[in-house]
């Protein structure tokens, strides 16, 4: 053996510390937000579905303040629907903050064989809109525009009626519209670099290069190597700062080096931090 | 001169973990506290709901009784239990007793009407009304874990180290669960 006592004693910790923690296990995570208005984590939707109707939610968000957010998954975490669709809303905090204004529509999706499905789905309904929608219209609208459809597969159809038949409940009601305004100077700064991530890495790609190569050349031809290099930490943190998340950085940094992304990197929403508690209806499909 | 510095050097790191301790032990102590209301927090959450459930009834009552001729009983009773659980004055196990008769006495209704009432059955009204009162069981249901969930994070708080110690020296004792008699 070529190791010495110290490295496999060293080795033996690493190993047990792995398999403790490997033992005292995850406690069920739900999934942390996207960005995305739509999450199709069943892949049920086509991809021109889910931008259509990501268009469509947008658009609503844009004109009413109400944020519509839809799940497909195959997976609850080991909830009930119910208490998925709860959570889930309240860790995304899905609808503006001082309304609480948001929807969820959550559909649990199951193939049972080549040709069956198997469905749950759930329209959750933030405090705000329970005065618009009430459990009595949730349970309409699900059972006659939304899982009238589904029923009979047509998962792209029901999702996208049912959307509009709430839209139709809230969108003369002015209790629902949020009296937060856009925001302002830096924040509204943040607030395009987290919408359009790809764009202000693009930028801050290029002049990331541009520094790095400045770098290089008082390296290579001698000279003051430090402003350059100030220079790529500032950015660097500028990057991190614009969209608290490393997405800008990332995107930046891969474009610095001249690779391609071709991740969707363009059209997110930040939530506003509404909650529920609890309103809306269940269809056990 | 040795010993006075010996002595000096013991007592500034009496004084440090002494103050460290302190310090432990608000912000501990704070911390218990701040978990217990937010468990006192979550429970009138559920009773909020409830009154939601209860103040559905009065329509149910005046929605079904024009129908159900036979159900006359059922509904003397629902509505002898709505009584009751405004008499109560917010006993939390009173209120889940009337709660859980008064869950057995809609059932009765709701599955007596599925079967013998098809035009009730059927009416716009009764489904608006139905989904209405489902409604206000998940909320309940939903208000009850989160209640739990705060009751699980408290008494973690006071079972385990440090809490356990300031939980001794402030008398925190632990919480019920819901549901758990």
């Amino acid at each position: 053996m070529s190791t010495s006592k110290p490295a496999r004693v060293l080795l033996v910790l690493v190993l047990a510390c792995t398999v403790v923690f490997a033992l005292s296990g995850p406690t069920p995570a739900l999934p942390s937000y996207t960005g995305y208005m739509i999450n199709d984590w069943a892949l049920i939707l086509t991809i021109e579905e889910d931008m259509d109707l990501e268009d469509l939610c947008q658009a609503i968000e844009e004109e009413t303040t109400v944020e519509i957010f839809i799940v497909t998954t195959s997976d609850l975490e080991g909830y009930d629907i119910n208490r998925y669709s709860y959570l889930l809303f309240n860790d995304w905090g899905i609808g503006k903050a001082d309304v609480n204004n948001g929807l969820l529509l959550t559909l649990y999706y199951e193939d049972l064989n080549s040709t069956h499905f198997a469905y749950e789905f759930r329209i959750e309904v933030g405090r705000g809109l329970e005065g618009a929608i009430t459990d009595a219209e949730a349970g309409r609208i699900a059972r006659d525009n939304v899982t009238a459809w589904i029923d009979w597969g047509y998962i792209y159809e029901g999702l996208y009626e049912g959307i509009l038949a709430l839209y139709y409940e809230f969108m003369d009601d002015p209790s629902v519209v949020s009296g937060q305004g856009d925001p302002i100077g830096l924040a509204a700064l943040q607030a395009w670099a987290y919408a359009n991530p790809l764009i202000a890495g693009a930028v801050i790609g290029v002049f990331l290069s541009f520094v790095f190569s400045w770098a290089n050349y008082t390296v290579v031809r001698g000279g003051n190597c430090i402003i350059p290099l100030v220079m790529i930490g500032t950015l660097t943190l500028f990057a991190w700062w614009l969209d608290n998340s490393l997405a800008t950085l990332f995107y930046a940094i891969v474009i610095a080096f001249g690779g391609t992304v071709v991740i969707s990197g363009a059209g997110r929403v930040r939530s506003g931090g509404g909650k529920t508690s609890g309103g809306g209806y269940t269809s056990y499909g | 001169m040795a010993q006075r510095n010996v002595l000096c050097l013991v007592l500034v790191g009496l004084v440090i973990v002494g103050g460290g301790i302190g310090v432990s032990i608000i912000l501990t102590y704070n911390n218990l506290v701040t978990l217990k209301v937010d468990v006192e927090n979550k429970w009138n959450a559920i009773a909020v709901q409830y009154e939601r459930k209860i103040d559905l009834i009065p329509q149910l009552v005046t929605t079904v009784e024009n129908y159900t001729e036979f159900e006359q009983e059922t509904l003397a009773l629902i509505t002898s239990l709505r009584t009751q659980w405004l008499n109560l004055n917010g006993s939390p196990s009173e209120q889940a007793n009337v709660s859980s008769q008064l869950n057995l006495a809609l059932n009765t209704l709701f599955v007596a009407i599925q079967e013998n009432y098809p035009t009730l059955y059927a009416s716009t009204l009764y489904i608006g009304l139905f989904d209405e009162i489902t409604g206000t069981e998940n909320r309940i249901t939903q208000a009850k874990l989160d209640y739990n969930d705060a009751v699980a994070a408290y008494n973690t708080g006071i079972a385990t180290f440090p809490g356990n110690l300031v939980a001794g020296i402030f008398g925190l004792t632990p919480l019920q669960f819901y549901g758990s008699s």
